[in-house]
């Protein structure tokens, strides 16, 4: 993002449009990771909107780096707090699951089957998702979904690499073994 | 059969992971390497953990429900010294109140004779008799060298305490003089404890200040936003 930098400064000195510009351009990373955490839309939206604040409020001590790998360790945090608060609910089954079709995106070149093969896709990876600790899932998020390398994991998971390296071969392991348990769920050119 | 082969092969499954994304030394990898060109069971292993990263790679970004742009500051989070504020006020008060009564209770106890400054004890007045006698018999002094030392080595021994009668004694006579010895007592341990209790007490309520214009400087930050 240009001028980053320039905006957490602005930030850090009080100018919520400054922040607000920070939160338009990440608040897709962060609701995706809290989606894929928590898997429910509306829990991931709380997080979401509890990592901005927090954020917000703890700008003032960011003292430069990787500012999205600060902004999503906040987002992991406030996932895990609502992962306890939740913890008496029982996990919310697949089919309850609401990815209604306009969450999304449906380009006008993909065919509606593509379309729908991609949203099959999606539930059947959070239910293998569902599976796994808070941990792995992350470990398995950052990387495999959102494209962090192993040194950014690492910075957003408070721990070194050889740890990150560790619990995203076992949650890839865990979550093959999981969709082999339930092919039905994964359309027919992606089964295991 | 097959947890045989998961047993054999644990060592190598835990590096696929690393493998697939090139985390790996080379020397490790070049030995897993030859252990794939043999092993159908770890290619098999391999090939399905990749099938799960490309999976993992095409799930698709959902869109926000709503934006979470923030509409207006929210209120800057107290911290534990403005959250405990009131238990802080009060706990500097009571250090201020017991500091000012251990200070009271040293000074109406006042100085006890123990801390007085050492007194000259009857060597000193033995000294002093001695060197009233040298000054009578200076040249016998520097003929006798030896007998003048015996007088000196007799006129130090140990301090030891003076009784009063003989410290009114050497008052009378004119001599040096004598203030009562150093007497152990319970009134300087009492004074000892007392001491070590106001700088206890003075470092405590220094601390209780320091925290407590903390909070209100907070607290004014926070009224500000």
């Amino acid at each position: 993002m240009e001028n980053e930098a320039q905006l957490i400064s602005e930030s850090q000195r009080g100018d919520l449009d400054a922040f607000n510009r920070l939160v338009e351009w990440y608040q897709g990373q962060v609701y995706n990771l809290a989606l894929r955490m928590l898997g429910d839309k509306d829990l991931a939206a709380d997080a979401a909107q509890e990592t901005f604040i927090s954020a917000y409020r703890s700008i003032g001590g960011f003292r430069g780096g990787n500012f999205r790998s600060w902004l999503l360790r906040i987002a992991a945090n406030a996932c895990r707090d609502l992962m306890r608060a939740a913890r008496a609910r029982r996990s919310i089954p697949l089919d309850t699951l609401e990815l209604t079709p306009d969450s999304i995106p449906h380009s006008r070149e993909e065919s509606p089957d593509s379309y729908v093969i991609r949203r099959e896709l999606g539930h059947a990876i959070q239910a293998g998702l569902q599976t796994l600790s808070h941990d792995h899932r992350l470990a398995l998020v950052l990387i495999d979904v959102q494209g962090f390398t192993y040194q950014e994991a690492a910075q957003v998971m408070r721990c070194n690499v050889g740890t990150v390296r560790s619990r995203l071969s076992r949650a890839r392991a865990q979550l093959r073994d999981a969709l082999r348990q339930h092919p039905e769920l994964l359309p027919d050119q992606f089964r295991l | 059969m097959r947890f045989l082969k998961d047993v054999t092969h644990r060592r190598w499954r835990r590096d696929l992971s690393p493998f697939i994304d090139g985390q790996m030394e080379l020397s490790r990898r070049e030995a897993l390497e030859r252990h794939l060109a043999t092993c159908a069971f770890c290619q098999e292993e391999l090939a399905s953990l990749r099938q799960v990263v490309a999976l993992l790679r095409r799930v698709p970004q959902v869109e926000a429900s709503r934006s979470f742009a923030l509409t207006q500051a929210p209120s800057v989070r107290l911290r534990w010294p403005v959250m405990y504020g009131s238990s802080i006020r009060y706990a500097t008060a009571v250090a201020a109140m017991l500091l000012l009564a251990v200070v009271v209770a040293d000074l109406v106890t006042g100085r006890p004779a123990a801390l007085a400054p050492a007194s000259p004890g009857p060597a000193n007045v033995q000294l002093d008799k001695g060197s009233e006698e040298s000054e009578g018999t200076r040249a016998a002094a520097t003929a006798a060298p030896l007998a003048g030392s015996q007088d000196i080595a007799q006129a130090t021994p140990t301090p030891q305490p003076l009784p009063l009668a003989a410290s009114e004694k050497a008052q009378d006579t004119g001599e040096a003089e004598v203030s009562p010895a150093i007497t152990p007592s319970k009134s300087g341990t009492l004074h000892n404890w007392l001491r070590w209790g106001e700088i206890a007490i003075g470092a405590l309520l220094a601390v209780l200040v320091s925290v407590v214009s903390v909070q209100w400087w907070l607290g004014r930050r926070q009224r500000q936003c």
